[in-house]
């Protein structure tokens, strides 16, 4: 794999797993689904991915730390949780990935007359992304495993005191738009909705890292807590 | 010298890729590649003569990206600057170029980088003048083509041509980014692509950029067979990627080569490249193809529509067009225009959808309200929830020409009559738009008695639709049935005028359901005349898709007369006819608890609810059903989700139901003409920036059950439209929501502007990014951390 050549990268929907507790915890649903719910649920799993198109595009680049300074291409990140993330590291693998336009078309079309089903299809869509971006980083890891070299977990704009501002500078690195036409409206959300951006480091050593997700949140009475 | 001369004719080459070439030679990343036309202009005007000298005839000027978003007034660069600068250095190579080809300069517009509305926040007309200022200044700097390229959006592409059209002369090429579904990223197959652009009479489409060419044969070979113009093909020399734990690369330009002689095989007539090629690819292309005699251009005859997504043909399978969209003898219909109640239009919509319905009609015409603003309302919610191309029913001239202006695709169009006023209002909208035009035979003398005189004004109307370039495949003539009551050979006049013109070539269409107007069981009458119709030819019918009567009517004939293979869309019909029965009955046993009203709100139980809430209409006042089945089931549920034993799923799934039994209350209540069971009105919108809505039509679901009468903005609204909403509806209640922290300042100055105006009214706040901290700090009266907070705070208020 060369620095600085972004690399497109697509899956099938149908060969994502999907974990039933993502989406249940994606709808503020705890405990184990009643039976509506579950209904609900399985009643869209297949529209969902007939729906999907999972997509992405990475970009291997150097990495320049200094404490909590971090330069990666033309981004100045200042950031002590990005830091952390990325100790060891001397290379990082920044990437875009999305399920698609159709998956925001297919919300839409449930929003106003059936708010249940969007609000399922919102959770599946997230999940299924979400898996998509666990598959595309395994493959990445088999990859630079090959080579004695381990992955961080991956690390997105507006995580901690990671700045959301910094989303441009990715979709644009990644050359998003053009590979797998991912958009930034003027208020930083990505367009498709169902997008995730982010930075995985790649290291000599496999560390113990800091706590993920929820575990490292300080929200402690979010509804969608893990 | 004009390129319309060789297009089609000869075999024309476009150039290869620039990114690439400047990244080679030190282009940064982030650095905008036009810039360099000046700061570099030695080095493009080179990258320039090195294509013309492989055999290249048109240049694609260095503007991909120049439009006033990247390049705005108070920039350090001006947008007029670049394009000139670009187009100078073209200008230079082409004199510098001494082989005697033909070269032209095409005025490169790529995406804008901002998607439209509904999926971005760019709107429809914002983007037509953002391509209007780059298509003039390239017209003045003296180009030959516009060439819009790279768009993977089919209403982007619109907008775009639209600016083309409207700002100079130029032919106009397009070639849209394809994914490897064959269909644009928002999901445009080519056939529909292609209908929509031959609508807008651009002069050549095609494909470019996404892979390389042989990922693109399925495509061309789509494109060849459906299209009428010219076809561009400018591949990738594909592009790196990651498949199955490997890095692949570019393909060689030999091989790149091969593949464009097997794409002009197809029948594309101008060949080039994008994203990875050079000078050497072109080379070899151009050298592979010596000698090679184009396709000529064929008029492939199709009478096609498209939504955004598919086109529907006339001609072959008869087409339903579902009529329920229309406030003719429709109280509630009528009620809702005038609230401007969108998500009712919505319904009856998609259920048509649902019925099976392939095309839509729209109309929306009630003398008290704004037509035209209705129509581009209406157009633009449906296009944004189904995919069915949609029928713009109107004889308002400014309502047809937002509704065309804006719809994204192409429409039909209803309609057009032999009347020399109606023809000249139509035609030209029809030609600037493009559309497939019902004609009405009736002319300043009123309808005629006999079929051929009927057949005589659809030959004036092709006759004159001729004069504006409107060919007979877009034109779809609609002999009139009117109803036999009245004249018992009103039916064998229309079914003989018919029967005449689809014997000449032309499309047909009818109103089927005038045919019985005055006589009872009207469905009988309809079915019979609809089947009659069908078989001498009728190409498309206006119905009721929800009518048993029709649909069977419409299955049996399509089984019959052999477009039905197998039988296999009549079986699964026949089966849905048999099974609606079963539902009902299914439905009854499994039910747990008892099997009240109130049980069947708890459980979510839509269909339940419903006919229990009917049921009970026939001999319980509906205040009665409301406050001791609804409500109560409600207030269990409500609580539930306050105390977390039950959770957001739950809690919606119920408000759909309790809606179905409300559904079945108000038709009882729209009957006996009872009073309004509606609270105070509440405004809600998401806030400016902001165009994710779940949480704010939660919101909005539960409210409706709780009877507020819920005005919804929707989502981007900026704080002028929600002042405007509040003072007009007098609404004692605002709810804002926000999912992001770069949208928050949006919602303060919300807050601000609202509590600055309407000092008395309450503004209620709420999203994933809010706290009460934040709230307050607003001004906000209160932070709902949820839909039910929500509601029992606009109940306290």
């Amino acid at each position: 794999m060369n620095y600085d050549v972004v690399y497109s990268h697509s899956q099938n929907a149908a060969d994502l797993h999907i974990d039933q507790k993502e989406i249940l915890r994606y709808m503020g649903h705890k405990g184990a689904a009643c039976p509506q719910t579950q209904m609900l649920i399985g009643s869209l799993m297949e529209n969902v991915r007939q729906n999907a198109m999972p997509r992405g595009a990475f970009v291997l680049k150097k990495l320049e730390r200094e404490h909590e300074n971090i330069k990666i291409g033309s981004m100045d990140i200042k950031s002590k949780n990005l830091a952390r993330n990325l100790e060891g590291c001397e290379d990082v693998i920044v990437f875009a990935i999305t399920c698609g336009a159709q998956i925001d078309r297919l919300i839409d079309s449930k929003s106003s007359t059936e708010p249940s089903k969007a609000l399922a299809i919102s959770a599946i869509a997230t999940t299924l992304c979400e898996a998509y971006a666990d598959s595309l980083c395994g493959e990445l890891k088999a990859y630079f495993a090959n080579k004695g070299l381990y992955l961080r977990p991956r690390f997105s704009p507006g995580y901690g005191d990671f700045l959301l501002e910094f989303q441009k500078d990715i979709v644009s690195l990644t050359d998003a738009a053009k590979r797998c036409s991912i958009n930034l409206t003027d208020s930083l959300m990505l367009v498709p909705s169902k997008s995730v951006t982010g930075i995985i480091g790649i290291g000599k050593e496999m560390t113990h890292c800091p706590p993920l997700g929820c575990e490292a949140c300080d929200k402690t009475d979010c509804r969608y807590r893990r | 010298m004009n390129i319309m001369n060789s297009l089609g004719k000869k075999l024309l080459f476009f150039d290869g890729g620039m990114g690439t070439l400047l990244q080679k030679r030190g282009l940064k990343a982030g650095e905008l590649p036009e810039t360099w036309n000046i700061t570099h202009k030695d080095v493009i005007t080179d990258i320039h003569l090195e294509y013309l000298n492989s055999g290249a005839n048109i240049l694609k000027t260095n503007t991909f990206g120049a439009t006033l978003l990247k390049f705005p007034k108070e920039g350090e660069i001006s947008l007029e600057e670049v394009i000139a600068a670009a187009v100078e250095n073209a200008k230079e190579a082409i004199a510098k170029c001494d082989n005697d080809d033909e070269h032209y300069i095409a005025l490169d517009i790529g995406p804008c980088g901002k998607l439209l509305k509904p999926l971005g926040d760019l709107a429809f007309e914002d983007a037509v003048e953002l391509f209007a200022q780059t298509v003039k200044i390239g017209a003045r700097c003296g180009v030959d083509i516009v060439l819009i390229e790279t768009m993977n959006d089919l209403y982007e592409t619109k907008a775009a041509v639209l600016a083309a059209k409207e700002n100079c002369n130029l032919p106009v090429f397009v070639t849209n980014a394809y994914d490897t579904t064959q269909k644009l990223m928002t999901g445009a197959s080519p056939e529909a692509v292609c209908a929509c652009l031959e609508g807008l009479r651009v002069d050549a489409i095609g494909l470019n950029c996404s892979f390389g060419p042989r990922q693109m044969l399925p495509v061309v070979e789509r494109l060849c067979a459906v299209s009428s113009l010219p076809i561009i093909v400018n591949p990738n020399a594909g592009l790196p990627v990651f498949e199955n734990g490997e890095t692949k690369y570019d393909i060689e330009k030999d091989e790149f080569a091969d593949l464009m002689k097997q794409i002009a095989k197809c029948g594309a007539h101008v060949l080039g490249g994008c994203c990875g090629t050079t000078p050497e690819y072109i080379k070899a292309t151009v050298q592979k193809l010596k000698g090679f005699d184009v396709k000529p251009i064929e008029d492939k005859n199709l009478c096609v529509i498209s939504s955004y997504t598919h086109a529907v043909e006339f001609g072959k399978k008869p087409v339903i067009i579902g009529e329920r969209i229309n406030p003719t003898g429709k109280k509630a219909f009528k009620e809702a225009l005038r609230a401007h109640d969108i998500d009712y239009i919505l319904n009856v919509g998609i259920k048509q959808e649902e019925a099976g319905a392939d095309v839509l009609d729209v109309n929306v015409g009630l003398p008290e309200i704004d037509e035209p603003q209705m129509m581009a309302d209406a157009v633009c919610a449906l296009q944004a929830v189904t995919d069915l191309p949609l029928q713009i029913d109107t004889s308002d001239e400014a309502a047809m020409e937002k509704a065309l202006r804006l719809y994204n695709g192409k429409a039909m169009v209803n309609s057009v009559n032999g009347k020399i006023e109606s023809m000249e209002k139509v035609f030209p909208l029809v030609q600037k738009y493009g559309g497939l035009v019902v004609a009405l035979t009736l002319d300043e003398n009123g309808i005629p008695q006999t079929a051929n005189e009927r057949v005589k004004i659809a030959e004036r109307i092709y006759a004159k639709a001729a004069e504006y370039g409107i060919a007979k495949k877009d034109i779809i003539v609609d002999p009139l049935a009117m109803t036999i009551s009245t004249d018992s050979h009103s039916a064998s006049c229309t079914l003989d005028a018919l029967g005449a013109i689809a014997d000449r070539g032309g499309l047909t269409s009818l109103g089927v359901s005038n045919i019985s107007f005055g006589l009872p069981a009207r469905e009988f009458i309809n079915s019979t005349f609809f089947t009659m119709a069908l078989s001498r030819g009728l190409s498309a019918a206006i119905i009721n898709p929800h009518s048993t009567e029709m649909m069977k009517a419409y299955k049996s004939y399509l089984a019959v007369a052999g477009y039905d293979e197998n039988c296999s869309e009549y079986i699964a019909f026949a089966q849905t006819v048999t099974t609606s029965e079963q539902i009902k009955g299914a439905d009854n046993l499994n039910v747990p608890g008892d099997d009240t009203l109130k049980n069947a709100i708890i459980k979510g139980l839509k269909d339940r609810a419903f006919s229990k809430a009917k049921e009970l209409a026939a001999s319980t006042p509906p205040l009665d059903i409301i406050n001791n089945e609804i409500v109560p089931a409600l207030d269990i549920v409500g609580r539930g989700f306050e105390e977390k034993t039950v959770f957001l799923p739950q809690l919606l799934i119920s408000a759909e139901a309790a809606k179905a039994a409300f559904d079945a209350v108000k038709e009882k209540i729209a009957i006996s003409g009872g009073e309004k069971v509606k609270k105070c009105p509440v405004v809600i919108a998401t806030v400016k920036g902001d165009i994710h809505d779940i949480g704010k039509n939660i919101v909005k679901a539960l409210l409706d059950n709780y009877g507020f009468e819920v005005i919804d903005l929707g989502k981007d609204v900026s704080p002028e439209v929600v002042l405007e909403a509040a003072k007009k509806s007098n609404a004692p209640i605002v709810g804002l929501s926000a999912l992001m922290t770069t949208t928050v300042p949006a919602m303060a100055e919300t807050v601000r502007l609202i509590k600055k105006e309407l000092p008395h009214t309450k503004v209620v706040v709420g999203g994933a990014v809010l706290t009460k901290e934040y709230a307050d700090s607003m001004g906000a009266d209160k932070y709902a951390k949820d839909a039910m907070e929500t509601v029992r705070y606009a109940e306290s208020v």
